[in-house]
């Protein structure tokens, strides 16, 4: 499975991504949707960490990185390749 | 001359100072006179809808500030605002929408998309005003008039008098329900001045300050920064809502605000402690920073007054039915190792006192229920004259008082200073995240699942957010998770929906066969200390 498609699963599934599934696209706005909040980023942050075996520093919680599923796997790639 | 209705607030500071900044979103500004002005077209508007006084209007849109505007039009046009999450499920927003009537909501462009949904769950509806632009043609809703900015701004600019009194309903305020629907909390101009008037004062809230909005308009902590920032002719800066998410944000943004005084509840606050990257000092404009609605851990509090060493902590408490009833400012330093703080004492003009069992009243030391009694107090629960005497039917003090007092189902203990401390609730309601939640509201949504033949919902305290929300549910037939997440999803808000589901054959039960939610308690806690 593709980091998009596994991130993806996560926001259906634990994140509670409220509307139809086929309306989230890769570049949906999670935060406009309310599924990225406070809480939300948290278990995000610890399902990246624990999935893709990164580490998200503080510094880099940004809402332009952790908008959309496709701007979250380019974070994760960018990540796992440095 | 001293204001008695919320709208006065504005309309004095408007003639005070016209050119001051009144609201802040974003890069987008109004000054006192733009929201004096727009807000009394939106009221001649509501007016030429047949809108009258005792009237309720709701408001469907993103915190902005059209939505300032809108609260301050409805106020004028002598109705109460009903402010509704806008990011609830409809079926919830048609919910409280028919259960107090509404007949006309200002509402965004934004909200195009849950609008149908919402009038389908409420057939009532007769007008939606977008504060925000013009209506699309093929997003009209049938039966529904549809009305946008440009007809608003053919309207006068000049204050229209509704006759309304301060005793009339200023706003109603909807809170999760332990039956299993929202409540409606109704509370008047005087209820909602009672408090402004006494929070102004304490902060000392003046023309150079830029208060934070960070509350959400349904939530009942956005009345100290609507209203009392209005007062003081001081400017309310919104808070975007994603920026609790993200703390460092978060610090830079209450930095580039130049925000004074700041207002939320402590899981922002810890968040920014925790997270936010600031240092010592970082924010010197920062004079007062006021939290409610949750317990602040004290360590982290402790943390966020090293960080801020000028500002002055204050910790309001009160349910949405009192407004705020005490509080306590917070003496520097905290005592190291300390484990809570108090909730101090009743605000002005306001008795709080705690009851025993038997309704007599409690001694110092001794622990009781929390009653409430003044001017702040609640008018009653929206459409619900049984629940509202019983929530106001409290044991009084003496025989010959008159005034009625609220019982806030919550446990406190006097010390010998006369100091309040909060030690939990004497029912099912528990705070996450500063949201108030009936667990019974959520056990309710479950069990209307038709796979689900039994379920507890449990909250589990958490240091950041306060609680976390689990359901044990017991299943007749096959069901995943996330299936019965979105079946809570269309009627919960999202802070309600359990973040974890736990699927059991049968739920343990006590010797009298009532759910053992103490045997499902400890089963977490030994589960994470794994």
């Amino acid at each position: 499975m593709t980091a998009n498609a596994r991130i993806r699963e996560f926001v259906v599934s634990e994140l509670m991504w409220g509307g139809d599934p086929a309306d989230l696209g890769e570049d949906t706005s999670l935060i406009d949707n309310g599924v990225i909040d406070s809480l939300g980023i948290v278990k995000l942050v610890l399902f990246l960490e624990r999935e893709f075996g990164i580490k998200v520093r503080d510094e880099e919680l940004s809402p332009a990185t952790f908008d959309s599923i496709s701007s979250i796997a380019s974070f994760v790639e960018s990540k796992a390749g440095s | 001359m001293r204001p008695t209705l919320l709208h006065e607030l504005l309309e004095a500071s408007a003639a005070r100072s016209p050119g001051a900044l009144a609201v802040v979103d974003g890069s987008r500004t109004l000054t006192y006179a733009e929201l004096e002005s727009r807000a009394n077209r939106v009221a001649h508007l509501l007016v030429d809808l047949g809108v009258s006084p005792g009237d309720r209007v709701g408001l469907y849109l993103e915190k902005s500030l059209e939505a300032v505007v809108g609260i301050y039009g409805v106020l004028k046009s002598g109705a109460a605002y009903v402010p509704l999450d806008p990011h609830a499920p409809p079926a919830r927003i048609g919910y409280i929408a028919s259960d107090c009537g509404l007949r006309v909501l200002l509402s965004g462009r934004e909200k195009a998309a849950t609008l149908p949904a919402v009038a389908d769950a409420h057939r009532e509806l007769e007008a939606v005003v977008l504060l925000n632009g013009e209506p699309d043609a093929e997003k009209v809703v049938p039966g529904v008039r549809a009305i946008g900015s440009a007809e608003e701004a053919a309207y006068p600019e000049s204050a229209p008098r509704s006759g309304i009194v301060s005793l009339d309903l200023a706003y109603i305020l909807y809170t999760s329900g332990s039956t299993g629907t929202p409540k409606g909390v109704m509370l008047s101009h005087l209820n909602s001045l009672a408090f402004v008037e006494w929070a102004g004062d304490c902060v000392a809230v003046q023309g150079e300050d830029r208060l934070s909005s960070h509350a959400p308009l349904h939530f009942d902590l956005s009345v100290f920064d609507l209203f009392a920032a209005v007062r003081g002719g001081a400017a309310v800066v919104l808070v975007p809502s994603h920026l609790s998410a993200f703390p460092r944000e978060l610090g830079s943004f209450i930095a580039d605000g130049e925000i004074s005084i700041w207002y939320s509840v402590p899981s922002a606050l810890t968040a920014l402690t925790l997270r936010g990257g600031l240092t010592e000092g970082a924010l010197p404009r920062l004079r007062a920073v006021l939290f409610a609605g949750e317990v602040f851990p004290p360590k982290h509090l402790a943390r966020l007054m090293e960080l801020l060493p000028e500002a002055r902590f204050l910790n309001l408490f009160g349910p949405t039915e009192t407004n705020a009833c005490t509080y306590y400012e917070l003496q520097r330093p905290l005592a190291p190792g300390q484990e809570a703080i108090p909730i101090g004492k009743a605000i002005d003009g306001v008795d709080a006192y705690a009851i025993l069992e038997d309704g007599s009243p409690a001694a110092t030391g001794e622990i009781g229920e929390l009653c409430v009694r003044g001017p702040t107090v609640m008018q009653g629960y929206w459409g619900d004259p049984d629940r509202s005497a019983r929530s106001l039917g409290a044991p009084l003090r003496a025989e010959g008082l008159r005034t009625p007092a609220y019982r806030t189902g919550d446990l406190v203990r006097r010390d010998e200073h006369g100091d309040l401390w909060f030690l939990g609730r004497r029912d099912a309601q528990v705070k996450s995240r500063g949201y108030r939640i009936e667990l019974g509201e959520i056990e309710a949504t479950l069990l209307s699942h038709p796979a689900v033949t039994e379920c507890a919902v449990l909250a589990v305290p958490d240091e950041l957010i306060t609680n976390r929300i689990v359901a044990f549910v017991g299943l007749e037939g096959d069901l995943e998770p996330a299936e019965l997440a979105r079946h809570c999803a269309l009627s919960l808000p999202r802070y309600m929906v359990p973040e974890i589901f736990e699927f059991m054959t049968s739920l343990p039960k006590t010797s009298t066969g009532k759910v053992d939610r103490q045997s499902l308690l400890a089963g977490i806690a030994d589960r994470s200390e794994r």
